[in-house]
């Protein structure tokens, strides 16, 4: 009981109405569960536990719980002591400051919760501006003749940046926030591991003031004391190592969070930009029509060739640019020179 | 109709003020010359040749705004903006140019331009202006008319809808547009004493006042209703643009609160600190990125918007065509009816049984008097019929001009929305990768 105790996944993860047995939900949370025994196994003093050893390999636990049922009074009386409001003399600083930290923590991850959450709100509004933007320009484009194709071309693509805006916030919604949450009700446990540290002081402190009240019976201090004080600096002990563990973990957690939420946001980025406007067509337009197509590394270009491919994948068109190391966005200047650039490579290999 | 196209020299010299031979006899230059292949407007709208009025290659600009304050005919205080033009002649032996006028002109002036321009050329697609008021901006715009972003960017419309008038083929040699450029004072007295406003049409004026044209002519028909749905379609999409700005525009700046808490999480933590409070200024970099992407977004707006207010200038002339047609079908009417009567007198039909007898000279007095309207009639109709073509012909090489210089326009403006959604991609990236690299040192 000295230790963290690990945080259950909340039970329920929105507020609101959330089907339980949502695949979505269901799925969010077996996550979790898989966290927190992954959790427990990495502890060096619970993973040791008899009573986790019964949880992972008795099939039945329901002789178990009998047992659990006791344990959980146990609880509840220390919990109560602790309430009961036995007012400590002074909490050790170093006690203290592991209590102040905590509390911020929790603060600036609640705010960074509230901060995620607005985002995906102002993300999913978007996106819902963004799904009536893209037609228009499908309607535009039936009222033309030479124009349809980009317009077409801006349509698709916008079409194209709202999948990745959807795929943006289901994966901050499922994978980012669950841990952001989970982080919050840790440091919940680990204030409760300092509540119950304070209550062995409370017990060693009142019980060293009622010896002091007999110290001219007894001069020795009795062993009950001595036992306290052990037990206290025990705790006390335990409690910073297994809090210095708690941070390295922490700081590994929040690193592979945060790196992922920024690999989430460069992924929606590279999806919108790998299909901007369909570039080959208009590399195929600045080419005079004449088709081309890429040839292992190299690209060929069919001068007079009549027909244009159907479509061209991007990576075509970056492998062009690459090649000739142009920068990736072009104007029609650009491709232009693209233009008699290819045109004279093209005549010399001809030649060659 | 057929007339001299104007002496090249003699226009620079103050000339009389009616537009030069008429607009049917301009392009009819106007038309020879592209065929002789002189016309070089097109390789860029800031040049622009005019063997009638320009010798020379002349450089448009409008270089500033200034806000002003003056009375105006009520005697009463109001603001106003004014906008520099400066006009330069380029093509010089040294290659510089040197500036040749530079005068002030408000909004109202370009607006009485505009409107001598839709009078006496109904058969040009004139270009329009920027919008007066800003419409379909997005919540962080303001809408007011004194706002320095607005003026700056009606002035850079302004300076287009210059550049559109120099560097079209007709409207480029008119008078009144060089005295525009040209001539500070008495502009407007000029402008007025051309008698434009007794010619304008009252007609077009009126809204949706359909003419019953019986054999209307498909091209026009299919124009004005492509006209109609082209205006609908562009003002839907800038609608919907400036909804999506503006939620693009929030889902930024949410980010720059991750940069305060990450900053003040970062008071509290030792070995993680450096790497919070580097990835919270890289978030304030990518809020306050919005405000550029945003605003270089304004820009493509202002594009589209020009062809929806195209769309206007375009229907226009198709009304121009309708209302003429109609007037031909009504003379041609009036005139078969006449010889309907005619007929009938002549043949004393069902009038003398009507009206009772007539003595023979008054009805050969009559006769000739309708024989008289008759033929006068056809006169008419003849030149309606004569006027009506000519208009169908120069209206439709214009149309095809505006459809070229709108796929051109258009396209562009795509490729550059295009170019700036990538280069907003690339932005976000690099932000990206850079807060990235902070949290994987962590």
């Amino acid at each position: 009981m000295r230790d963290p105790r690990q945080p259950l996944p909340e039970k329920f993860v929105v507020k609101g109405v959330v089907d339980r047995f949502s695949e979505e939900f269901v799925e969010t949370r077996r996550k979790a569960l898989d966290k927190f025994l992954k959790r427990i196994t990495d502890h060096p003093v619970l993973s040791f536990n008899e009573h986790f050893n019964v949880f992972l390999t008795a099939k039945d636990l329901n002789a178990y719980k009998k047992q659990g049922m006791a344990l959980l009074s146990r609880v509840g009386e220390s919990v109560k002591h602790v309430t009961g409001g036995y007012k400590l003399r002074s909490r050790p600083l170093e006690f203290a400051a592991i209590g102040d930290y905590l509390d911020t923590f929790a603060l600036k991850l609640g705010t960074i919760d509230r901060i995620a959450q607005r985002i995906i709100k102002e993300e999913i509004e978007y996106l819902v501006e963004l799904r009536e933007y893209g037609p228009v320009y499908s309607t535009w484009s039936a009222l033309e003749g030479e124009l349809a194709e980009p317009l077409e071309g801006v349509s698709a693509c916008i079409g194209n940046c709202s999948t990745a805006l959807e795929e943006l916030t289901d994966d901050v919604t499922e994978d980012f926030l669950p841990v952001l949450r989970e982080y919050i009700l840790y440091s919940d446990s680990m204030k409760n591991v300092l509540k119950k540290r304070d209550q062995v002081q409370a017990e060693y402190e009142a019980k060293l003031e009622a010896v002091a009240l007999r110290k001219e019976d007894r001069p020795k201090v009795p062993t009950d004391v001595e036992k306290c004080q052990d037990r206290m600096e025990c705790f006390n002990a335990d409690l910073k190592a297994d809090m210095e563990r708690w941070q390295s973990n922490k700081r590994h957690d929040f690193r592979q969070l945060l790196v992922g939420l920024a690999d989430k946001n460069i992924q929606y980025y590279e999806k919108v930009k790998i299909r901007p406007m369909p570039l080959w067509f208009l590399v195929a337009r600045a080419f005079g029509g004449g088709a081309y197509q890429r040839k292992t590394k190299e690209i060929k270009l069919n001068v007079g060739g009549d027909e244009c491919p159907p479509s061209l994948p991007a990576f075509s068109v970056e492998s062009v640019v690459s090649e000739l190391d142009l920068p990736w966005i072009l104007r029609m200047d650009q491709l232009i020179k693209l233009n008699s650039i290819m045109a004279t490579r093209c005549g010399h290999r001809r030649k060659a | 109709m057929e007339q001299t196209p104007p002496d090249p020299e003699r226009p620079l010299q103050p000339a009389p003020l009616e537009p030069l031979g008429g607009p049917g006899a301009v392009l009819e230059a106007a038309v020879r010359e592209e065929t002789e292949g002189t016309r070089e407007d097109s390789s860029g709208v800031d040049t622009m040749t005019g063997n009638n009025f320009w010798l020379k290659k002349i450089e448009i600009s409008v270089s500033e705004a200034e806000k002003r304050t003056g009375r105006n005919a009520m005697n009463m205080q109001e603001t106003y903006t004014a906008y520099l033009i400066e006009t330069r002649s380029v093509g010089h032996a040294d290659g510089q140019s040197v500036l040749t006028d530079s005068l002030w002109r408000r909004y109202s002036e370009f607006e009485l331009l505009r409107n001598y321009l839709l009078v006496y050329y109904p058969h040009i697609v004139v270009p329009p202006l920027p919008e007066k008021r800003a419409e379909f901006v997005w919540h962080k715009l303001s809408a007011d008319n004194m706002d320095p972003d607005f003026v700056e960017r009606r002035r850079i419309g302004l300076e287009n809808f210059l550049l559109r008038v120099a560097s079209h083929p007709v409207l480029c040699r008119d008078k009144i547009f060089y005295l525009f450029l040209t001539q500070e004072g008495n502009w407007k007295e000029t402008v007025n004493e051309t008698g434009f406003q007794l010619k304008a049409d009252s007609r077009l004026k009126a809204l949706n006042a359909t003419f019953r044209v019986k054999n209307p002519d498909k091209r026009f028909t299919e124009l004005k209703h492509y006209s109609d749905e082209l205006q609908s379609v562009i003002s839907h999409l800038l609608r919907v643009r400036a909804r999506v700005a503006d939620r693009l525009y929030g889902v930024y700046k949410v980010h720059g609160n991750y940069g305060r808490v990450f900053s003040e999480w970062s008071a509290i933590e030792k070995e993680m600190g450096d790497g919070l409070q580097s990835a919270g200024h890289h978030m304030d970099v990518y809020a306050s990125s919005i405000d550029d992407i945003l605003e270089d977004e304004e820009h493509y707006a202002d594009q589209l918007k020009e062809y929806l207010f195209y769309a206007e200038a375009l229907r226009a002339v198709c009304r121009k065509h309708e209302l003429m047609q109609y007037d031909l079908e009504t003379a041609a009417q009036d005139l078969a009816s006449k010889k309907q009567q005619c007929e009938e007198l002549a043949t004393g039909g069902m009038t003398t049984k009507l009206f009772g007898q007539e003595a023979p000279e008054q009805r050969e007095a009559r006769v000739k008097v309708l024989e008289e309207q008759i033929n006068e009639g056809e006169q008419q109709l003849k030149s309606k019929n004569l006027e009506s073509r000519e208009f169908v012909k120069n209206a439709w090489a214009d149309i095809e001009r505006f459809k070229e210089q709108k796929n051109r326009d258009l396209k562009e403006a795509l490729i550059s929305y295009a170019v700036m959604q990538i280069s907003m991609c690339k932005k976000g990236i690099q932000v990206w990768t850079n807060a990235k690299e902070c949290f994987s040192k962590m």
